[in-house]
C-alpha cells in the first residue's frame, strides 16, 4: 500500500515524515528529505534501500511516494525470510554530540540568564517494525569537530553553527533538525563568550510536538559559584510524543572540571 | 566389611601416622590446588578493572604459578621431604638456571616494566625501529605485533623498554600535515583560502581544533607551504589520501600552480674568434 506522491511546500510544513510504509512486492516508496532520497522496493524475500544524496537541493523539501525518488541510488540490500510488509522510517539523534558554533559571538553578561534555542542534524533510521535496525542514514553529513580544552581531552564531536536564537517564534524548524531549548546562565561578575554550545544529543531524548517539530530534552547550562561549569539535562517540551530514548544513561546534573568543556 | 573396619584395617597395616600424612596430603591437593586457582582468578579480575587485560593476564599466572609452589612444597613437607635441602639446591638450581637464561630474566623483567609503564594496550598501532603495526597481544617474554601487510612481528620486551616508541593511535585525535609548494606567482591569500574551503567541506576533516596554514620556506622553485589539518585518529588514512587528492584538483581548477623543480639557464654569447687572430 502507497500512498500518491505529495510534493509540500516550505509554507505547510512541517510534517511527519516518519512512520510506517507497508509495501507488497514488487512495489516501491520514496522519501525526498532535504538533500537525501530514499527509495525502498519490497521483494519476496528482502528489502532494498536505495539512497539519492543531492547536496544542492532545498533542505526544507519533503516528499513522500513511488517515483519520487529519480536517479541512480546507492543500493543496499537487506535478506530475511519472512520479511513482512512493513518497515519503518524513524528520525533519530546524531550518534555523538553536536558543537554547535554561533555564527555571530554571543555574550552573555553578568547576573544574567538567557533562553536559547539550537538545532542538530538527523540521521533517517530505516528498521522493521520490531525495532531490528536495517540501516541509519545521515541525512546531512556534518563535519567532525573537536569539544575540548585541548587535544588531549575532550571529545569527538559533529560541527554544526547555529544562529542561537533567542525567542521561539524566531526559530526555523527544518524536518531533518531537531530543537533543543538551551538555558544559559551567568551568575558570575564576569561576561561570559559563548563560542560553542555542545549538545550532548546521544544523551537527549527525541520528541515530536503536535505541529510535527522534533524536539530534544532542554538544557540548562552555566557556571557554579566556584568556577565549575555544569550541564543538567532537562524535560522534553509539554505534549511531546517520545520518537527515541537516549543512546547513552542521561546524567541528571554533571558538572566538569573547566567551563570551557562545556561552552567555549 | 564396612567402612569402620576397613579404616581400622588400613591403620593397623600403615601406621596412623602414615594414614594421617595422606589425608593432610589429600587434603591439600584437593582443596588446596582449587583454592589457589580462585585465588589467582580473584588476583586477575581486580587487575583487569585497573590495569587492562593483559597484565591481569600476567599477574593471574604469576599468582597462580606461585600459591601452585606453595601447595607442591606443602604437599613435599607432608610427605616427609626436608624442605631446606630442597631449598638450598634451588638455590644453586636458580643461580645456574639465572646464568642459562639471562636473556629470558631480562625479558620478563623489561616486560613488567612495561606493564607498569603501559606506553600501549592490545589494540593499539605502534611504530618501532621502522616496524609499524597494531599489537596483538603483551606477554611475558615479548609483545607481538600484525603489520598492516599481515606480517607477524615478535619484538623482545628487553628491546622493547630499550627502543624508542611511537604509539600512532594513543590519543582520539591527529594531525595531517599537507605540504605543498606554490608558484611565486601564486596569491598566497587566495591559496590560504581554497585550503580552509577545502577543510570546511571535507567531513573527515575537523572544525575544531581549526586547520593551521603556514609559509614554511622559500625554496628554489616556489614557496613552501603546510596546512595542517585536525581529523579522527581512526580516519587518519582516509582523511589524508582524501584531502591530499582534493587539494589538487582544486589548486587544478583554479590554476594555482604546483611547480617542478626549475633552474634558470643563462648562456652567455662569446664574441667570435677568427683563425687569424689565434
Amino acid at each position: 500500500m502507497t500512498t500518491p506522491p505529495t510534493k509540500r511546500s516550505p509554507a505547510s510544513l512541517p510534517e511527519r515524515w516518519w512512520g510506517d510504509v507497508t509495501l507488497v512486492p514488487g512495489e516501491e516508496e520514496g522519501l525526498l528529505l532535504g538533500p537525501v532520497g530514499l527509495r525502498i522496493r519490497r521483494r519476496r524475500y528482502e528489502w532494498t534501500v536505495g539512497v539519492r544524496r543531492d547536496p544542492d537541493a532545498d533542505p526544507l523539501r519533503v516528499a513522500r511516494g513511488p517515483g519520487v525518488v529519480e536517479g541512480d541510488v546507492e543500493l543496499a540490500r537487506f535478506g530475511m525470510e519472512e520479511p513482512g510488509d512493513t518497515l519503518r522510517l524513524l528520525p533519530v539523534l546524531a550518534p555523538r554530540p553536536v558543537a554547535c558554533r554561533p555564527e555571530i559571538p554571543f555574550v552573555l553578561v553578568p547576573r544574567q540568564a538567557v533562553r536559547a534555542y539550537v538545532s542538530t542534524p538527523l540521521w533517517l533510521r530505516v528498521s522493521m517494525p520490531d525495532g531490528t535496525v536495517l540501516v541509519d542514514i545521515d541525512i546531512h553529513r556534518p563535519s567532525g569537530s573537536w569539544f575540548g580544552p585541548d587535544t588531549l581531552e575532550g571529545e569527538l564531536c559533529y560541527a554544526s553553527r547555529t544562529m542561537l536564537r533567542l525567542h521561539p517564534e524566531d526559530v526555523q524548524h527544518v524536518p531533518h533538525r531537531a530543537m533543543t531549548e538551551v538555558h544559559l546562565r551567568n551568575p558570575a561578575e564576569t561576561p561570559l563568550r559563548v563560542s560553542q554550545v555542545a549538545v550532548p544529543v546521544p544523551r537527549l531524548s527525541l520528541g515530536t510536538d503536535s505541529a510535527g517539530h522534533l524536539w530534544t530534552q532542554s538544557l540548562t547550562m552555566g557556571v557554579e559559584p566556584g568556577g565549575l561549569a555544569a550541564v543538567s539535562i532537562g524535560e522534553l517540551p509539554a505534549g511531546t510524543e517520545v520518537l527515541q530514548r537516549p543512546v547513552h544513561s542521561p546524567l541528571e546534573r554533571r558538572f566538569t572540571r573547566t567551563l570551557t568543556h562545556l561552552l567555549r | 566389611m564396612d567402612v569402620t573396619e576397613l579404616w581400622a584395617s588400613i591403620n593397623e597395616q600403615l601406621g596412623a601416622e602414615v594414614v594421617a600424612a595422606f589425608v593432610r596430603v589429600g587434603t591439600l591437593v584437593v582443596v588446596g590446588l582449587p583454592m589457589a586457582w580462585l585465588a589467582a582468578r580473584a588476583i586477575g579480575g581486580l587487575a583487569r578493572r585497573g590495569l587492562g587485560p593483559s597484565t591481569a593476564t600476567t599477574f593471574r599466572r604469576f599468582a597462580w604459578y606461585g600459591l601452585f609452589a606453595a601447595v607442591v612444597a606443602s604437599v613435599l613437607r607432608e610427605l616427609g621431604f626436608d624442605l631446606s635441602v630442597l631449598l638450598g639446591a634451588a638455590g644453586i638450581l636458580t643461580v645456574a638456571l639465572g646464568f642459562a637464561s639471562q636473556t629470558s630474566a631480562s625479558n620478563i623483567i623489561s616486560g613488567l616494566f612495561l606493564l607498569g609503564e603501559r606506553p600501549f594496550d592490545p589494540g593499539d598501532v605502534i611504530e618501532i625501529e621502522g616496524t609499524i603495526g597494531v599489537v596483538t597481544s603483551i606477554d611475558l617474554l615479548s609483545v607481538k605485533l600484525r603489520t598492516v601487510d599481515n606480517l607477524y612481528v615478535r619484538v623482545p620486551n628487553e628491546a622493547l623498554v630499550k627502543a624508542r616508541i611511537v604509539n600512532r593511535s594513543r590519543y582520539p585525535i591527529r594531525r595531517v600535515d599537507l605540504r605543498v609548494a606554490v608558484a611565486y606567482d601564486s596569491d598566497l591569500d587566495q591559496v590560504e583560502e581554497v585550503l580552509r574551503e577545502l577543510a570546511l567541506d571535507e567531513p573527515l576533516a575537523l572544525s575544531d581544533p581549526e586547520p593551521v596554514f603556514q609559509v614554511l620556506a622559500f625554496l628554489d622553485s616556489g614557496v613552501d607551504l603546510q596546512f595542517s589539518v585536525w581529523v579522527s585518529t581512526q580516519d587518519i588514512l582516509a582523511a589524508s589520501t582524501t584531502l591530499r587528492r582534493q587539494l589538487l584538483e582544486r589548486f587544478r581548477a583554479v590554476g594555482i600552480e604546483i611547480p617542478f623543480p626549475q633552474r634558470v639557464v643563462t648562456v652567455r654569447q662569446e664574441p667570435a674568434v677568427s683563425p687569424d687572430d689565434r
